[in-house]
């Protein structure tokens, strides 16, 4: 039989789960209304509810902890905002979170989530660098889950919180359309995956909205590497002599900016360019600076954390806006 | 902190030191590798059965208990690490520490618990007691920027400081920026470059520990190597060391000393100014000039010709943090050479 949670409790007695928590550990330096307290503390024993190992040390008032299980999200160095969103979201109710980070190990991290959960977590939230399915750890049964920029697996329903990719680049994309490109290039991540479909579908709403056929744009697919930008933004130059490139992401921005760059070329004069990601300390200082959308990290973490301390479960997908930054890179066509 | 804690009603004394699988290896005369595979059932270890049983006999001998829940209960072990740090997984820059920690903890089975603290002493504080509670069985403070800082010690717990120092001198390791400095001034001495362009300094980081307890061996590194070969660098001094000013600085430097043949630039951000600076004096990297800087961070895969650089190595620094940790290595403060990443922006001059 399930383990009897605090967020049974919490519904039983019509309250928030960290209300619950406060209750059952004594935080008197909380304050929650005699009524309140009586209510759940009713409700847990009407339920039978048992403090688990982790829920006995909370009468230190420390053990408070959320999880979050993080792929590469800890160990690269792309969407650590997320976790910095979670804490800010989760802190002022009295929670520390703890990431476990599941790449760089044997087992994917399958010992790790466990010993995490073995003591006790309020909630899960699994975060990934860039949208795609997370596996659940085996022993997650009856704790509330979070995903973020990334959803299970298994197809379960769950609150999913993702960035409005296609309104990002829909976003950029009318930008370069208004500054009156018309030979424009598209230099997109890996074909297929989740954002870069999402990010096309974008470009197609925005060249429609310009009066511009959608298969008259080339599309060509890198594997987000500045590398690969590179190497297409060379072969795209030399073929087609486009006045603006709109890349997968910052990398590959930067990658076809040094190929401008390397072909004697000046952007934005010759050629406009734009990113997604608005990679901090990149994106604002390269030369010239890079126009681009910024991927709401931070915000998408906060999203999740207060999903994850909200009094009702909110499955479905919640979707957080992306941001058009314009900077020096994206300028008018060379007449 | 107290020096007792209750645990399942009793009083357990966290000062007594545990015995680690440091002390097994040393006991049975076997290295700590050969100790933790033989005490965590590895199979296909190749290792004697003669081996198996002295190692065995000498953790039994110590009180050493491999098994996770045995070590649970009886020592209040939870076979995990606690890695706290101010920034380091919210930031781009020192991310790979996180991989060396969690590599070298899974060589042993172990697992890594992750805070972050941003940068705030009071959250680092609650985070490292949290982390107790948990039970953790041995924490490495992690910092995104070689800095002092201020970490609790609890009791009989092993710490170590990775990429920082704390006024009570608590084990850390450290990026030998000293030797990185030395390296990088003789990589341009040995191409034959004697007119060098140094971009730039930081006066008030060289002055601050809780800036930077290393930037300013860096520079005195360099400043020894090129001293020792009779060089005198023109030099500047920069408010940031951001690619913008990177840029401004090499073309003023190149105008002004037209002679310079090499420019070290102080970090990765700065080297990716100064070569946009370069493309558009038509000076050709590395033909006309040479340069050569630090840290290898993700811009100077970017650019081409590729930038040889001093690595800063975060993931090397944690692994041995770790292993300090885990009783592999001497506790106490250690430098882990920066190893020069040699691609194609330094060419020789006559």
């Amino acid at each position: 039989m399930r383990r009897v949670t605090m967020k049974d409790v919490a519904r039983r007695a019509g309250v928030s789960q960290p209300t619950v928590s406060f209750v059952l550990n004594d935080r008197r330096d909380v304050s929650v209304a005699e009524s309140t307290r009586a209510r759940v503390l009713k409700a847990a024993e009407e339920l039978h509810f048992q403090p688990n190992r982790a829920a006995q040390s909370l009468r230190s008032n420390r053990s408070f902890t959320v999880g979050i299980i993080a792929d590469r999200v800890a160990a690269e160095p792309y969407a650590g905002q997320i976790i910095l969103g979670v804490q800010h979201a989760v802190q002022a109710s009295g929670y520390v979170c703890f990431v476990v980070e599941t790449s760089a190990t044997h087992d994917s991290g399958e010992a790790a989530m466990e010993n995490l959960l073995r003591q006790g977590v309020a909630g899960l939230i699994y975060a990934a660098p860039g949208p795609r399915p997370a596996v659940k750890a085996k022993t997650d049964e009856g704790t509330r889950s979070v995903f973020v920029n990334c959803w299970p697996s298994d197809g379960s329903d769950a609150a999913v919180v993702l960035a409005d990719e296609y309104q990002g680049e829909r976003d950029a994309a009318s930008a370069v359309f208004d500054a009156g490109h018309r030979r424009v290039v598209f230099l997109g991540g890996v074909e297929g995956e989740f954002a870069c479909q999402e990010r096309e579908r974008g470009l197609d709403d925005a060249a429609v909205d310009a009066g511009i056929d959608p298969r008259s744009i080339r599309r060509e697919h890198g594997d987000y590497q500045a590398s690969s930008g590179y190497e297409l933004a060379l072969q795209v130059l030399a073929d087609d002599h486009p006045t603006a490139l709109i890349c997968g992401n910052d990398r590959m921005a930067i990658g076809a900016l040094i190929a401008v760059h390397s072909m004697g070329l000046s952007c934005p004069q010759d050629v406009s360019i734009v990113g997604f990601d608005d990679q901090p300390d990149i994106a604002d200082q390269l030369h010239p600076s890079l126009t681009t959308v910024a991927l709401p990290h931070l915000q998408m973490g906060l999203e999740a954390g207060e999903l994850l301390l909200a009094d009702d479960d909110r499955p479905g997908r919640h979707l957080v806006p992306c941001t058009y930054i314009p900077r020096a890179s994206l300028a008018t066509p060379p007449a | 902190m107290m020096g007792w804690r209750t645990q399942g009603g009793h009083l357990v004394d966290t000062n007594r030191r545990r015995p680690t699988l440091a002390d097994v290896a040393k006991l049975s005369g076997v290295s700590p590798s050969a100790a933790s595979k033989i005490l965590n059932n590895r199979p296909n270890t190749r290792l004697s059965a003669d081996t198996t049983q002295k190692v065995r006999a000498a953790a039994e001998e110590l009180g050493y208990r491999a098994n996770p829940v045995a070590r649970g209960l009886r020592l209040s072990t939870t076979r995990t690490i606690g890695f706290v740090s101010d920034r380091v997984t919210t930031m781009r820059y020192a991310s790979g520490m996180i991989r060396g920690a969690l590599e070298a903890a899974d060589d042993d089975d172990y697992t890594v618990l992750i805070a972050e603290t941003d940068g705030q002493p009071q959250k680092l504080r609650r985070a490292i007691e949290t982390m107790v509670d948990r039970r953790v069985d041995g924490i490495v403070v992690g910092i995104t920027f070689a800095r002092l800082i201020e970490a609790p010690h609890p009791p009989g717990l092993p710490l170590v400081v990775c990429n920082g120092r704390t006024p009570d001198a608590l084990p850390c390791v450290l990026p030998d920026e000293y030797e990185a400095g030395k390296a990088v001034a003789e990589t341009l001495l040995r191409a034959g470059h004697r007119h060098i362009g140094l971009i730039g300094e930081l006066p008030p980081v060289f002055k601050d520990p809780r800036w930077s307890v290393t930037i300013s061996t860096r520079f005195k590194g360099m400043n020894d190597a090129l001293n020792a070969a009779g060089v005198s660098p023109v030099k500047t001094v920069v408010p940031e060391w951001r690619a913008d000013i990177g840029y401004e600085n090499a073309l003023n430097m190149m105008h002004q000393h037209p002679d310079i043949t090499a420019l070290i630039t102080a970090t990765d951000n700065v080297a990716f100014g100064a070569y946009r600076a370069l493309s558009e004096l038509n000076l050709k990297i590395p033909y006309n000039v040479s340069v050569v800087s630090f840290d290898d961070e993700e811009l100077a895969e970017y650019l081409r010709p590729g930038l040889t650089t001093a690595r800063l190595p975060y993931d090397e620094m944690a692994r041995r943090a770790t292993r300090q940790v885990l009783g592999h290595r001497p506790f106490g403060e250690e430098l882990v050479p920066m190893p020069m990443i040699i691609r194609e922006s330094v060419a020789r001059v006559e």
